[in-house]
């Protein structure tokens, strides 16, 4: 159950089951702080688990205007203040998870994982919920075995190896850099009519495997 | 035009390719030329005024991404992907991948441009190297002396640019405020830069070596005054070093710069005493004389300084040179004994006075190591002249004239039959008198490596002829039938190098019948050696009229 409460510096805020969600006194450049420090690499996608008060959503999207910004949030009453306060002119969008296999279908989800994106952590969010959040953050970043396919599906290049292991038996433990270069070497890509077509991408997996040695 | 240069190593990797940039950015003066690095040493755009544009590697940050266990799986590769797409977006009609490591090669071979010089790979995997010069830089070269060429030499003849030696770093800055107040009030003084650190302990010149040398350089020179370089970081060494040589009553000063600080600097130095760095590949673009000091992995043949009479001095023990990627094999490094404080003061004295016919009295008095005088030639390549007596003229024109030979073999110049041999055996003679400071002095010289290259071919031919016949007959191992001739071929292919030599003894040993591959390369290998001897032959015959005429 959330509260909404005032902040020191007269920002809204909220509690859920009593635990604050961001700064009860500065929370705006608490969110300041963290979207300073944020990793994001060259990813011109950023998703954030948590949407908590939006306040670190919007100072990303100040210091990073021109990336595109998701956040993924599980408390369908967080959700709802969020859009209720940012709108739908937000700079950002949020989406409400409820499982994963809707999560992998959905359209915006399916869109930012394609291609170069950083997913980030908004902590005071995700301690709420640290199982949930640790089953979604798996899942985006690829590290568990229902990621790897998803993200394998969402690839041209790849998407013939998703094919080939859910119709297989193997289990999977995606869990390193290691099993995404072991593709590289897969039979059928060492075929005389597949190497035209393919060799782009053991190209690249070759250089990041020279990245490692 | 547009070209992009692939460079992908380290700094000094990066300052060394700059005379090719500049004699790309001569070859191609409307050209955009854009140079890629490692992002880290994005700065160096800041002394290159040859080149349009850096391109960042993100080599720390994929690295980073590859080991974040929290990171997206596929990050690294849809980034490195991003990357290469925007890079084929620019449609660079020529790369050229000075890098020479799979990874530049697979990078290159994704940009697809129409023309690369440099290691690249087919779609199936194969190197590439769009370049007899980058192919041979491929062998690895334990002879050394005769088949080994300065990187800048390959780079440059590998893309077909100028072999006009006398280039220089490609550079912009102005004068530069930080040095200006470092040198003010220090009035007509010998100033003497020291580099402190390498990129690697095995290389460094031991300190208190240095300091003692330092020393007494200022008794020689009481006017000389020291200032010892490092990199933003090394603060704390190089002050520590810098107090310590004060401590002994030697005007000395720590400076911590940035490459064009660097550069403003040693442009004002008389002599820079060093290791293997890259501020030594700076050096090479001021009037600063250089001594380099070559420990551990060092290798001048292949990176000294690129610079007309930089002196280079390198130690005799067999483990030397070592791996770079290896730690030191011994207990100690045993490649810094034989290297003395006065060997290197006077060293230092003498290049600041430039007085390098000396060179060869300091030589004779210290024997442990070797001292050598960089010449950039006529001819066309960078060459450490051993200045030792026990380096006789035959040795000296017999290196030259083999690397002439090769040169013009992997240029593939040696098919125009005359312009070549003329110009080139008159550079070599020019190059030749230049070392000698006459013309040689024992005019059999010539006549008695000529003699020899000839004899060497008629052996050649002989092996070449038996070869087939072993070939044709089929029912032997080759090895049992040549018999005694078998070392004595062996040894007339001088240029194949230790490990190929090596691969044909073991692949031939034991063949019956031989395959057809093994039969190639061996027939190749035969005919590359008469091919570099008829080249030989001819630069002979050229220098020796050109001798003649002039008596």
């Amino acid at each position: 159950m959330i509260e909404e409460l005032t902040a020191k510096d007269g920002s809204p805020i909220l509690k859920v089951d009593g635990l604050g969600i961001c700064s009860p006194q500065y929370p705006r450049k608490e969110a300041s702080d963290w979207a300073r420090k944020a990793k994001v690499g060259r990813a011109s996608r950023l998703i954030v688990l948590g949407a908590g008060c939006g306040y670190h959503l919007s100072a990303l999207k100040e210091r990073f205007p021109e990336r595109d910004i998701l956040s993924i949030e599980s408390n369908s009453e967080i959700y709802a203040w969020v859009n209720r306060r940012y709108g739908v002119n937000a700079e950002f969008e949020t989406y409400l998870f409820r499982n994963l296999t809707e999560l992998g279908n959905r359209s915006t989800v399916r869109r930012f994982l394609t291609g170069p994106y950083q997913l980030l952590v908004y902590f005071p969010v995700t301690r709420l919920e640290p199982e949930v959040y640790g089953k979604i953050q798996a899942f985006l970043t690829g590290r568990s075995e229902k990621g790897f396919l998803n993200l394998c599906g969402l690839r041209e290049e790849f998407s013939d190896f998703s094919k080939v292991r859910v119709a297989g038996a193997a289990k999977l433990r995606p869990l390193s850099v290691d099993q995404m270069l072991s593709m590289g070497d897969i039979k059928k890509w060492e075929s005389n009519e597949l190497n035209e077509k393919n060799w782009e991408h053991q190209f690249l997996l070759k250089a990041i495997g020279e990245l490692i040695a | 035009m547009k070209v992009l240069v692939v460079s992908l190593l380290r700094l000094g990797d990066i300052v060394l390719a700059t005379p090719t940039l500049k004699a790309l950015r001569e070859a191609h003066p409307d050209s955009q030329i854009d140079l890629m690095v490692n992002e880290q040493f994005r700065f160096v755009g800041d002394i290159l005024s040859g080149v349009n544009r850096i391109v960042g590697f993100p080599r720390l940050d994929l690295q980073e991404e590859i080991g974040d266990p929290a990171a997206p799986l596929f990050q690294p590769y849809d980034e490195l992907k991003d990357l290469v797409r925007e890079i084929k977006q620019e449609e660079y009609d020529l790369v050229i991948n000075l890098t020479h490591n799979r990874l530049s090669g697979y990078l290159c071979s994704l940009i697809e441009a129409p023309e690369t010089h440099g290691l690249h790979f087919s779609p199936r995997g194969e190197a590439i190297f769009g370049s007899d010069w980058y192919h041979h830089l491929n062998k690895s070269h334990n002879d050394s002396t005769l088949r080994t060429f300065h990187f800048s030499d390959v780079y440059k003849l590998g893309s077909g640019l100028s072999t006009e030696p006398k280039t220089t770093l490609v550079r912009k800055y102005k004068s530069i405020k930080r040095v200006e107040e470092l040198l003010k009030g220090w009035g007509d003084i010998d100033l003497v830069a020291v580099q402190l650190k390498t990129s690697d302990s095995k290389k460094d010149i031991p300190t208190d070596l240095m300091m003692e040398s330092l020393k007494l350089f200022h008794t020689i020179h009481p006017r000389s005054r020291f200032v010892v370089l490092g990199a933003p970081g090394e603060e704390k060494e190089i002050q520590d070093f810098s107090d310590q040589v004060l401590s002994m009553g030697v005007p000395s000063i720590a400076f911590a710069c940035n490459l064009s600080e660097a550069l403003s600097l040693l442009d004002q130095a008389g002599v820079l005493l060093t290791g293997d760095t890259s501020i030594k590949h700076l050096a090479t673009a001021t009037s600063c004389r250089i001594v380099e000091v070559c420990l551990g992995s060092s290798r001048p043949l292949e990176t000294g300084a690129y610079q007309d009479n930089a002196i280079v001095v390198r130690p005799k023990t067999s483990c030397y040179p070592c791996l770079h990627s290896e730690s030191c094999s011994q207990s100690e490094f045993i490649c810094r004994k034989g290297i003395e404080p006065t060997l290197l003061a006077a060293l230092m004295s003498r290049a600041l006075m430039s007085q390098f016919s000396d060179l060869r009295q300091v030589a004779a008095e210290f024997t442990d190591v070797e001292i050598s005088r960089a010449r950039t030639l006529e001819t066309g390549f960078w060459y450490l002249q051993n200045v030792s007596d026990s380096y006789s003229e035959n040795t000296v024109v017999h290196q030259l004239v083999a690397k002439a030979a090769l040169m013009l073999r992997l240029s593939k110049s040696f098919h125009d039959h005359i312009g070549p041999f003329g110009s080139c055996g008159r550079k070599l003679a020019e190059d030749l008198r230049n070392l000698f400071g006459s013309f040689l002095s024992d005019e059999t010289v010539l006549q008695m490596l000529f003699r020899s290259v000839k004899e060497r071919s008629q052996r050649l031919d002989h092996l070449s002829f038996e070869f087939s016949r072993m070939v044709r007959s089929g029912c032997q191992p080759f090895r049992e039938g040549f018999g005694e001739e078998w070392d004595e071929w062996v040894e007339q292919t001088p240029y194949l190098d230790d490990s190929e030599r090596a691969g044909l003894i073991a692949e031939t040993a034991d063949c019956n019948p031989m395959p057809f591959v093994q039969v190639r390369k061996i027939q190749r290998a035969i005919h590359d050696s008469l091919e570099l001897n008829e080249i030989e032959s001819k630069l002979y015959k050229v220098i020796n009229s050109i001798q003649m005429e002039l008596k």
